[in-house]
């Protein structure tokens, strides 16, 4: 059975003023946020992704792509596939469970895809 | 050097902190015996075939010494290896992309499947740092070739 509806771990007020979200805010949320463009390419990478996932060895992920650079084992129709039919669409708010499994034991995690009021695309990220 | 390249793989193989990792896995799957054998044993044949490639390279270049001879080995040994990376790459996407088919979109946990994909991606970046990407890349065109012979026969 495909299930399509998934609670958000996002407090509703925290999404609605997201493309205000800086940097420095996003560093002391208990769950991943990642801001990309269009194209999947990096502008914001908050503390919790670098503790949980990633593995840069102190090294900046911004600038790269986060489904073919940072996390590869996203880059599928199932992942970068709705992120990319949302952008096109302009339409964005998704979550879903995952399994991250690239350099990491399998790692269970609920994502939320969102594209914010003025364009802004977030991907966020929460170990279950 | 290929050599040094093959020295590396090696040493890479007999870490602590791969067979850690491989723990790691197994643990966090929370595997019973039986599915632990089958993750052991695919982990067993990666790693097998990889030191095995390694080490008959190393041996051979003891025993050759024909210049021309060794030249043909070093490029056996190099072409060897990026082939077998393209394979780990391809089990490690395929394997990743059935196994959160299953999971995001019919919530069935197929643990075995992830545990692979974990697996195959803890030898992506020893061996890639290895390989000359212009043979890759040659590699890569030279498999689409094969898939345009196959449709051209049938």
């Amino acid at each position: 059975m495909i299930t399509t509806q998934t609670e958000s771990f996002i407090p509703e007020n925290i999404l609605q003023a997201v493309h205000k979200l800086s940097p420095t805010m996003a560093e002391k949320l208990p769950f991943g946020v990642v801001k990309v463009d269009d194209h999947g390419k990096i502008e914001l990478y908050n503390k919790y992704n670098y503790d949980q996932f990633a593995d840069f060895k102190g090294h900046s992920v911004i600038g790269k792509n986060y489904f073919t650079e940072v996390a590869p084992c996203s880059n599928n129709f199932i992942f970068s596939g709705r992120f990319k039919r949302g952008v096109a669409s302009n339409n964005l708010n998704m979550v879903f469970d995952y399994v991250f499994t690239y350099k990491l034991a399998p790692t269970k995690v609920r994502v939320h895809l969102y594209r914010d009021s003025i364009g802004g695309n977030w991907i966020f990220v929460k170990k279950h | 050097m290929p050599k040094q390249t093959a020295i590396r793989i090696l040493d890479f193989c007999s870490s602590p902190k791969l067979s850690q990792a491989l723990d790691s896995i197994i643990a966090t799957v929370n595997a019973n015996s039986e599915d632990e054998m089958v993750i052991k044993g695919f982990f067993d044949t990666i790693l097998e075939e990889l030191t095995s490639m390694s080490e008959i390279y190393l041996e051979s270049l003891y025993s050759i010494s024909d210049v021309n001879d060794i030249a043909a080995l070093k490029e056996q040994f190099q072409e060897q290896l990026s082939y077998f990376w393209i394979s780990i790459q391809s089990k490690f996407i395929r394997l990743n992309n059935f196994g959160n088919f299953k999971f995001s979109l019919f919530q069935e946990d197929d643990r075995i499947t992830q545990a692979k994909a974990s697996i195959c991606s803890l030898f992506l970046e020893p061996i890639g740092k290895e390989i000359q990407i212009e043979l890759l890349e040659s590699q890569l065109l030279f498999i689409k070739s094969l898939l345009k012979r196959a449709n051209f026969v049938s």
